[in-house]
């Protein structure tokens, strides 16, 4: 039987405020939500995959530069990709999709994360932490991104890539056009963590 | 003396390792720019109705990275796709200039539609035929009246402010070209 005191791994967003400043700033959209979160998810795997081999290759003094130098590879990488298949998400999103390189996902998975389970030897439950988390964090920006388009614009368009670019008018105009902009942003995700800790406190689960 | 050996062989793997990284996002970046010119390449023969096959003129504006040439019989045109951003939505259009940098046609490909700013009607009409000797209309002035702010204005421009800069960028590039 599960208690609150059981480790579990919490949604990165919600539950450690990981990557709030991107997500309230630039993922006003579902498309944007989706890009933003696919690359914080894709770079924090990545990363999380190659740690070990650094860890075994370079010296404690060089590991940090070498980290961050990986991490900055794996954002442009991933930005180079968007320019390519969404140029117009990409540039929306300007400096944001670089900025993955030093995004709190990332440097989340290069600290070693925060959750007790993290400490645990193993590689593999570590890249199933790391899995988790990532997916927990695409799932999330994705769905702020999708709920900020359809309460700010009554709107909901799926990335040409993924869905042909459908569009879906959920309501003539913009009913909660302040959701669409950063201070919205700040107050949905503000509202969804306090929501998540009361069904955490509800299933009798804490933070580590 | 054996630890500064040591010290070395870490640095130079260190050195190995940036180098790598390097080597692969060099390699990326020419594949997505090739790839990039191919589909622009596309989009401006689309617009003008004839294969594009000069090779394209690298230029340095934030809204475009390059030009490519359509030689013709009465002069020469000139093609790019431009990236148009305002804080109000993004889109990008293709358009095709004549040698005197007057804006012969322009076509939108494609907008941040959730925003629908650049998708709203008749975008690109104000801005057909000007260039060359006709300045480009702008509402930069009118748009500091509060009743005349939106996001609109200040998109068309930031749109106006790109093609200015386009085609004296192009006047250039024709003078250049003979």
């Amino acid at each position: 039987m599960k208690t609150g005191k059981d480790p579990f791994v919490p949604n990165p967003i919600l539950g450690g405020l990981v990557g709030v400043f991107p997500l309230a700033a630039a993922a006003y959209s579902l498309a944007n939500g989706l890009v933003l979160g696919l690359g914080a998810a894709l770079c924090s795997i990545a990363l999380a995959s190659l740690m070990p081999a650094l860890r075994a290759i370079a010296p404690d003094r060089l590991r940090a530069p070498l980290s961050l130098g990986i991490s900055a590879a794996l954002a442009l990488l991933y930005s180079d990709l968007i320019a390519l298949v969404a140029p117009v998400t990409g540039i929306g999103l300007g400096v944001y999709l670089p900025l993955l390189a030093v995004n709190s996902m990332s440097m989340h998975i290069l600290r070693g994360g925060h959750t007790p389970l993290l400490k645990e030897d193993s590689a593999t439950s570590r890249m199933i932490i790391v899995l988790r988390e990532a997916m927990g964090f695409f799932l999330v920006a994705l769905l702020i991104g999708a709920v900020r388009e359809a309460a700010g614009f009554g709107t909901l368009v799926f990335p040409a890539v993924f869905a042909n670019g459908a569009r879906l008018v959920l309501t003539k105009g913009a009913p909660l056009l302040l959701l669409a902009s950063p201070a919205g942003g700040f107050i949905l995700i503000g509202c969804s963590v306090a929501l998540y800790r009361v069904i955490l406190r509800k299933a009798a689960r804490r933070i580590p | 003396m054996a630890a500064r050996k040591v010290s070395l062989v870490e640095n130079l793997a260190a050195a190995a390792i940036m180098g790598f990284l390097s080597l692969l996002l060099v390699t990326a970046i020419l594949l997505t720019e090739s790839a990039a010119s191919s589909r622009e390449r596309v989009l401006i023969a689309d617009l003008a109705g004839r294969s594009v096959t000069a090779k394209p003129s690298a230029i340095d504006d934030p809204a475009c990275s390059r030009v490519f040439p359509l030689p013709g019989k009465n002069g020469d045109e000139f093609g790019a796709v431009i990236y148009m951003r305002s804080r109000s939505g993004t889109g990008r259009a293709a358009a095709l200039f004549a040698g005197s940098g007057q804006l012969e046609a322009i076509r939108l490909v494609d907008g941040d539609s959730a925003r629908l700013d650049f998708d709203q009607g008749d975008w690109f009409s104000s801005f057909l035929g000007k260039g060359a000797d006709d300045a480009y209309p702008r509402q930069a002035a009118s748009a500091r009246d509060p009743a005349a702010v939106s996001g609109a204005s200040e998109s068309f421009a930031e749109t106006a402010g790109i093609l200015e800069r386009m085609s004296l960028l192009i006047r250039t590039l024709g003078k250049e070209r003979g």
